[in-house]
């Protein structure tokens, strides 16, 4: 009976400290797929924000494509795909300053589109957009990408400032 | 006793300030010399007749109003007295004015004075800063960026950046 309950408890204690580390080690990122055209209905959903994107884009009709939510780990790339063969591969590196600073690269099949190292402010958003020139066809697509860690400052990882360009 | 000491005696005898002994020689000497009573008789009429116009003056005197008016000015006094204490700075609601003004001296040092730790520990939060905090919700920097065709802008007033890619743009290489 020892035995089991001592095995037990370690068990337990083994899980419990997996489940804390990788909380510690978690990022939420949150991709928004929209699709930006001059003219056409918009999304309910995108309704409260169509201000905001019609003065960052340029466009009236704004149509929701897909939203991606994951707790991605430090350190390790993620892949989210955004159709169409494009997809947004994201290497968060660690926080500085209150921002998440993290590798950022758009690509269309194998086409490397856009490789970037930004700082983002923690729980902000920026925005890639895809097609401009293509504007008079068929409009373009916008890719949000929010970023948020929850943890306290003493938990988060500090970006080395040298070695992650 | 002559008349002579009667003489200077006699205002003092009239109002009986003398010493007894004295107001009995006064007294024997005016029984036996008419002069001097009637000297004495004299100034004691005079006395009782100014006595008399005394108070019959302070009789005609009205001092009904008197004690109301000093009722009144006693009531005056009790009113302004709380008033010219505040003013003077004594007393429980002066008090409570210099505490209330202490207490806001150091409620403003203290945020004055307060780091803002849970904005960037060790580094006091200025006004610039925070201004540009509210400004800057979805502040993005660009340390490095590699593609073609590409342009970026940023809203103004909340720092969001978006960053355009042509569509004939890219590079061959994952």
């Amino acid at each position: 009976m020892r035995h089991t309950s001592g095995a037990s408890c370690v068990v337990v204690t083994a899980l419990l400290l997996i489940v804390a580390g990788a909380h510690a080690q978690a990022l939420d990122i949150h991709v928004t797929t929209v699709r930006a055209a001059d003219s056409g209905p918009c999304d309910p959903q995108l309704e409260a924000m169509r201000p905001r994107l019609r003065k960052l884009a340029g466009y009236r009709a704004y149509q929701l494509l897909g939203e991606q939510q994951r707790r991605v780990a430090w350190r390790n790339t993620e892949e989210f795909d955004l159709g169409e063969g494009r997809s947004l591969v994201l290497l968060p590196k660690g926080m500085s300053d209150q921002r998440v600073m993290m590798q950022v690269r758009l690509l269309e099949g194998r086409r490397r589109l856009v490789d970037t190292n930004v700082r983002l402010v923690n729980g902000g958003t920026m925005v890639f957009g895809l097609g401009r020139d293509a504007r008079a066809a068929d409009g373009a697509l916008l890719i949000l990408l929010r970023a948020q860690d929850n943890r306290p400052q003493d938990n988060r990882p500090q970006g080395t400032q040298q070695g992650d360009r | 006793m002559t008349c002579t000491d009667v003489e200077q005696l006699l205002g003092a005898f009239v109002d009986t300030e003398l010493p007894p002994p004295r107001l009995l020689d006064v007294a024997r000497h005016a029984a036996t010399c008419s002069a001097c009573d009637s000297a004495i008789r004299e100034l004691a009429e005079l006395r009782a007749s100014v006595a008399a116009l005394l108070e019959s003056e302070v009789r005609q005197l009205d001092l009904s109003g008197v004690w109301p008016a000093v009722n009144a000015a006693i009531a005056r006094q009790a009113a302004a007295r709380p008033r010219l204490t505040a003013l003077r700075g004594g007393g429980a609601p002066g008090a409570t004015r210099i505490w209330a003004a202490l207490m806001a001296i150091a409620a403003t040092a203290l945020l004055w004075f307060r780091p803002a730790t849970q904005q960037h520990p060790g580094k006091p939060m200025t006004i610039a800063s925070a201004g540009r905090a509210a400004r800057s919700l979805n502040d993005a920097g660009i340390d490095r960026i590699a593609g073609r065709g590409i342009t970026m802008r940023r809203e103004p007033k909340t720092g969001t950046m978006i960053i355009w890619v042509s569509g004939s743009g890219g590079e061959g290489a994952r």
